[in-house]
């Protein structure tokens, strides 16, 4: 008899627990995203898995949930816009890129940029996306070695079109609806595990110690392979007499 | 034995089926493209096709087409490819493609019109040189007849024109670089299209001021073909030549020394003279600075600064310090932001070039049967030298190159061997890059060495060029 009761006070607990959850109109959400730099040289891609473990998903698809990924890019990496496009076409990625990028300056010449990557999915326990961009020449330096590049931490935004359950994060922001980028809609910027984070890579520079030789060796080549052509027309004469 | 046999007979086909071949063989790449396109997330299509189609986009909506960034072509590109929007996405690589064949073409007109015209000449003012050289030496006359006997049977044949036409013009229909510059998508071959009908109206037509308005279009187009102007404008003069081939066969024997006493002065107050310029030479510079100020002065109208920034401005003032093939990127990267750099250095980085540019224009200028010789020496000077180096400018040396084949004599091996060269020198550039740029190795002073070795490549090539050009040698025609 205790024993019942025991139970059923239990399961009264449970029941009145997720009902308070739902009743204070509060979804909260937890979140790990894993973020790695794949390749190596100056064209990355930068792998991140995205795993919502609560809400489940048919929690999220009622409430009509969708997620973006917001990551600014410091002057030392960009993404190309083109690039975007091709696996925007392909149906592979669905990105919008806040401001003009430059593809073709160097590291000090250029400002920050924000993508935006949209996740379209209907299982959110595991979303994994891939987002290719590249470094920029950095300016040469004395001994030369490598630059760094540190990449900020990406935002993760959150917004659900039915409002059925309240969501619990207060801080909402103002970010492009979708890939379109037409429309600004209000997105919540929810917290997020992340785990074995590399956010930083060496991009090789130009080494000043070498400008001494470099000049004298590449003029000099320069001017010799002029007075060598110069010398050939004086030997190979086909004038009239 | 066989496979020379199984060449001869692929040469030997007409050349209408040629062009046919080449033409279904790009049209089958441009199918392909759009099929990779699709499935592969590496494009077959250049990015600049891109960037064209965009421009196009933005001229149709009634705006400038350098809205659109790192479009730096002229405008009239754009407008050409607007059929791009309205009709079909491949429509410009159809029109490249096209092109191409059109420049096949002109290829042969062009070459057919030398051979035929020089072996004229060498008909018409043969016996005046072989009367005086008659009274100097009995036994130089003997051969001199000879060298009478063989031309005719070698030139009027036109079994052999035909031969040698086809063989340039597949140097350049079935040259894969050719091909992928067409069907990827890029628009270099139309620059190549305006420089061979300038030099179609002038040598073949002798329309001159048509010539020069072409020849100002072509410079609105890329700019690059404005350092033709002084071979062109040499062409023209009273005192350009034409060597007779008899008169070259008899000096190389017996007068070489006195002809190097002749070539040892490098400037003599006559060459001015070159400069004054003839009736033909002034409708020459009138046309192309009539098709010039109109097309600058029409798109300035329309599209402002801007057109003239990002048109031509661009590339005097760039800085792209992104590793290539140029000799000279590895100085402009350590010196791209060093403020005070040497005012020598940029001296002597434009002066060898111009140097060999104005040297070569004046030299085969002159020289009526090297003149096509002449531009694509010029044309390889510019490449080598230029401080920017990518394949794609290569498609400016193809173009011109099947001009002048004929007239260099050079046995399989060494011709062999400078392709081999070639190819194993931007091989050797490809390794220490890649490790650059996929790696991320600091390999920066290998690229740059790579770099040098590329250059010396070219011009060790340039120089075996030079001295095996003789035009006058009507040996190999005979041999076909």
């Amino acid at each position: 008899m205790i024993n019942v009761y025991y139970l059923s006070a239990i399961f009264f607990l449970y029941i009145s627990s997720n009902v308070y959850a739902s009743n204070n109109g509060c979804l909260s959400f937890d979140v790990l995203l894993t973020q790695n730099i794949e390749n190596q040289g100056f064209h990355r891609e930068l792998k991140w898995l995205l795993e919502v473990i609560r809400p489940d998903t048919s929690t999220l698809i009622k409430n009509e949930c969708s997620f973006a990924v917001e990551l600014d890019m410091p002057p030392s990496v960009f993404v190309n816009p083109d690039e975007l496009a091709d696996l925007q076409r392909l149906g592979i990625l669905k990105t919008f890129i806040g401001e003009f990028v430059d593809i073709e300056l160097t590291e000090h010449e250029a400002t920050n940029h924000t993508v935006y990557i949209f996740i379209e999915t209907d299982d959110f326990s595991k979303v994994s996306l891939t987002l290719p961009f590249h470094a920029r020449y950095q300016r040469s330096q004395i001994s030369g070695g490598y630059g760094k590049a540190v990449l900020n931490k990406p935002r993760l935004l959150v917004r659900c079109l039915q409002k059925k359950e309240k969501l619990c994060e207060k801080f909402s922001t103002e970010a492009p609806c979708d890939f379109r980028g037409d429309e600004k809609c209000q997105w919540f910027d929810i917290k997020y595990k992340s785990l074995l984070e590399v956010n930083e890579m060496l991009v090789p520079v130009g080494d000043l110690d070498h400008y001494p030789l470099v000049s004298i060796v590449t003029l000099s080549i320069g001017c010799m392979g002029c007075i060598y052509i110069l010398s050939l027309f004086s030997v190979f004469s086909k004038k009239p007499i | 034995m066989i496979m020379d046999n199984w060449f001869q007979k692929f040469v030997r086909i007409h050349y209408g089926i040629h062009l046919m071949t080449s033409l279904i063989i790009r049209f089958g790449l441009i199918g392909y493209s759009i099929y990779h396109d699709k499935v592969y997330t590496i494009p077959y299509t250049d990015v600049d096709y891109r960037v064209f189609t965009d421009a196009s986009r933005y001229v149709l909506l009634g705006e400038s087409p350098y809205e659109r960034h790192t479009y730096r072509y002229s405008p009239l590109l754009a407008i050409a490819l607007i059929p791009n929007l309205k009709i079909c996405f491949i429509f410009g690589k159809i029109l490249f493609s096209v092109i191409d064949i059109l420049v096949a073409l002109l290829i042969r007109k062009i070459l057919i019109y030398n051979i035929e015209e020089y072996s004229e000449f060498s008909k018409t003012k043969y016996l005046s040189i072989e009367g005086t050289e008659k009274s100097i030496n009995d036994s130089k006359n003997v051969r001199s007849n000879h060298n009478l006997k063989k031309i005719k049977l070698s030139l009027v044949h036109d079994d052999t024109l035909n031969f040698i036409a086809n063989i340039s013009i597949i140097a350049w229909l079935y040259n894969p670089l050719t091909i992928a510059i067409a069907t990827r998508g890029n628009c270099d071959s139309i620059a190549g299209l305006l420089v061979l009908t300038t030099i179609f109206c002038i040598q073949c037509k002798k329309k001159y001021f048509l010539g020069g308005l072409f020849h100002g279009l072509a410079i609105h187009f890329r700019l690059y073909p404005i350092f033709y102007s002084l071979t062109l404008f040499m062409f023209l003069s009273n005192y350009s030549y034409y060597v007779h081939p008899a008169a070259v066969k008899i000096t190389s024997k017996k007068t070489v020394c006195k002809q190097n006493e002749e070539k040892r002065t490098i400037f003599k107050k006559k060459y001015l003279m070159y400069l004054i310029p003839n009736r033909n030479q002034i409708s020459l510079v009138l046309g192309c600075l009539m098709s010039l100020v109109l097309s600058i002065g029409f798109f300035y109208y329309l599209y402002g600064f801007k057109f003239i920034y990002e048109t031509y401005l661009y590339h005097f003032v760039r800085h792209d310090t992104r590793h290539n093939f140029s000799l000279y990127f590895y100085l402009q990267y350590l010196t791209a932001f060093i403020k005070n750099v040497p005012f020598w250095q940029n001296i002597l980085m434009t002066l060898p070039q111009l140097v060999l540019i104005v040297v070569i224009s004046v030299r085969y200028g002159l020289d009526k049967i090297s003149f096509n010789f002449g531009i694509v020496i010029q044309t390889i000077v510019m490449v080598t030298y230029n401080t920017v180096l990518t394949s794609q400018y290569f498609v400016w040396i193809m173009v011109v190159l099947p001009l002048c084949i004929w007239q260099i004599k050079m046995s399989i091996i060494s011709a062999g061997s400078c392709i081999l060269v070639w190819f194993v020198a931007q091989g050797a550039w490809l390794f220490p890059a890649f490790l650059l740029e996929f790696k991320g190795q600091n390999t920066f002073i290998y690229v740059w060495l790579q770099g040098v070795a590329f250059f010396c490549a070219n011009i060790a090539i340039l120089g075996r060029l030079i001295m095996n050009h003789k035009p006058h040698d009507f040996k190999i025609l005979k041999k076909y």
